[in-house]
């Protein structure tokens, strides 16, 4: 175990609040991990200095959670794969496109979180391709559907305005 | 003359074209319909675009498809086109079949974006009549469709657009999830994958530096203002290009609503700022709109930069009538036409720098109509 020198700012990742100034290198499993925290929790732990003495319990508790969110942390910067076309969420996160199609739910939460951030929505109310509309119902007649498209424009309700303006749209175009 | 891969089939706009070289020649002695200032608003607003982005279901995205994936998604994207009835007279242009100055000329008529000019790999533009239609075939996605129209024309272009989208949807199968909507490579574009853009004229608010508030304010919400030829490019001539920024979670009707409102808003802010500029210093105005065209008369040299900033000038005096009015149209097309690889093609030669300069000012000297109508109304 020994600590180095931390050059990037980011937060101490025990007590998440202070900047971590610290990093500490503990050989797990047979590979070295690294972890990040302040000069605070690095003393409370007794990982500060490890000639001085070994961790005390809360420590070596807290090591082990640590463990376990910095598998996570790997698992989604190199494990996360698209299983359709094997790209990875970190080369996602360095070039900001995706691969095909189906990385959309390949990587569905990290791709919500990011459409709420750009688009303020995660949810498409748009058109539609013409085979995926509804057919029009051959008992309604248009101008229900254009009633029903002024109630629901007035509702606000947009999503069943777009389907029913689609539906005017294909019903004209018979 | 290089053999093309591609056959145009038929009589079409451009007449009958045996490659890509010819069907560049016909195509840059044609007029830009978009440019014919036909429409509301033409004093202010040069033109209008709405473009959408679509993927294929079964193929990988740009980043990670195969050659030979791109080449089938050339086919079955030109077939699917060419059975749409509104498609009817595409020409096909293989993007590797094409010179650096070639793509240059599509890149400033504006069929092409700059990133597809640069790009390598099979990938093929198709142009519609008027060049009001243009389909990129990869780019990066697999298609963009483009639809241009002059003045403030978003209705008209959606409309268009709309019909050749849902007639390609027959014969194309999309990327498209009831969640997401269309997918796209990139997810700044994923929903509807519509960008709707306005090219506008607002050199008052330039010159009076309110156009940075005005920046700063429609900026940061979901509207963006880029340059002369879009991302990352510098605007040039007062004109700037203003988009809707975000695609998901909108009906398309309410994209192109909006983005009229702002048009509107922006040629008023624009009209309101001329008349404190008049009101204020029209002496000022005038001697900038005279120098214009002093310059444009003498000059024996002109960088492109330094003729659309005096194109510009003419086009406000012209608007504020302290000119006899100049067709809009007319400088709307030298716009284009004194671009560089414009430039070389009217001319027939190719030329450096310095001699593109001196070609640049001898024709747009003979373009515009200074016997007639250049003289200052209130001098």
């Amino acid at each position: 175990m020994k600590e180095i020198g931390i050059e990037q700012q980011m937060n101490c990742e025990i007590c998440h609040k202070n900047p971590a100034t610290k990093k500490i290198h503990i050989a797990m499993q047979g590979q070295m991990k690294e972890f990040n925290v302040c000069e605070n929790c690095a003393d409370m732990h007794g990982l500060s200095n490890p000639f001085a003495g070994l961790p005390d319990v809360l420590g070596i508790l807290l090591l082990g959670l640590l463990a376990q969110t910095l598998t996570q942390r790997e698992t989604e910067s190199s494990d996360l794969k698209c299983q359709t076309c094997g790209l990875t969420i970190s080369q996602f996160r360095a070039n900001g496109t995706f691969g095909c199609p189906a990385c959309y739910d390949s990587f569905r939460d990290v791709a919500e979180n990011m459409l709420r951030r750009i688009h303020g929505s995660t949810k498409h109310i748009g058109k539609k391709p013409l085979n995926l509309r509804a057919k029009p119902d051959s008992h309604t007649s248009l101008s229900e559907l254009e009633k029903q498209l002024q109630q629901a424009i007035h509702a606000e309700n947009y999503e069943r305005a777009a389907q029913l303006r689609d539906l005017i749209h294909d019903f004209k175009g018979q | 003359m290089r053999e093309s891969g591609v056959n145009i089939t038929g009589d079409h706009w451009l007449g009958e074209c045996k490659n890509e070289s010819s069907t560049i020649d016909l195509l840059a002695q044609v007029p830009i319909f978009w440019l014919s200032a036909k429409g509301e608003q033409n004093d202010i607003i040069i033109s209008s675009r709405v473009r959408l982005a679509r993927n294929l279901r079964k193929y990988y995205f740009k980043s990670r498809i195969e050659e030979k994936d791109r080449s089938s998604i050339l086919e079955s994207v030109e077939l699917a086109a060419r059975a749409v009835p509104e498609l009817q007279e595409l020409v096909s242009l293989n993007m590797d079949k094409l010179s650096a100055f070639e793509k240059a000329l599509l890149m400033e008529r504006r069929l092409i974006s700059p990133g597809f000019a640069r790009d390598h790999g099979p990938s093929r533009v198709l142009i519609g009549p008027g060049e009001l239609v243009s389909l990129m075939i990869n780019e990066e996605d697999h298609l963009r469709i483009q639809v241009m129209q002059p003045a403030l024309g978003l209705h008209s272009a959606w409309e268009v657009i709309n019909t050749i989208d849902d007639q390609l949807s027959k014969n194309i199968d999309y990327a498209f999830s009831d969640q997401y909507g269309y997918l796209t490579a990139c997810p700044t574009n994923v929903g509807t994958g519509l960008r709707a853009s306005i090219f506008v004229h607002l050199p008052a608010l330039v010159v009076t530096g309110q156009i940075q508030s005005i920046l700063q304010n429609m900026g940061s919400s979901e509207i963006a203002f880029r340059g002369f030829y879009g991302e990352g490019t510098r605007m040039l001539g007062d004109i700037y290009q203003v988009s809707n920024q975000l695609t998901l979670g909108r009906l398309e009707e309410r994209i192109i609503e909006r983005m009229y409102f702002v048009a509107l808003e922006l040629t008023e802010l624009e009209r309101a700022e001329r008349l404190k500029l008049l009101e204020k210093d029209s002496t000022m105005v005038e001697d900038r709109i005279s120098r214009a065209i002093a310059v444009l008369q003498a000059a024996k040299m002109l960088e492109s930069k330094e003729l659309l900033q005096l194109l510009s000038d003419l086009r406000l005096g012209s608007s504020l009538g302290i000119i006899e009015p100049i067709d809009y149209a007319l400088l709307n097309e030298l716009v284009v036409t004194t671009q560089s690889a414009h430039l070389q093609k009217i001319l027939h030669k190719e030329m450096n720098s310095r001699e593109r300069d001196i070609a640049r000012a001898e024709y747009t000297k003979q373009r515009l109509p200074f016997s007639r109508s250049m003289q200052l109304f209130r001098s």
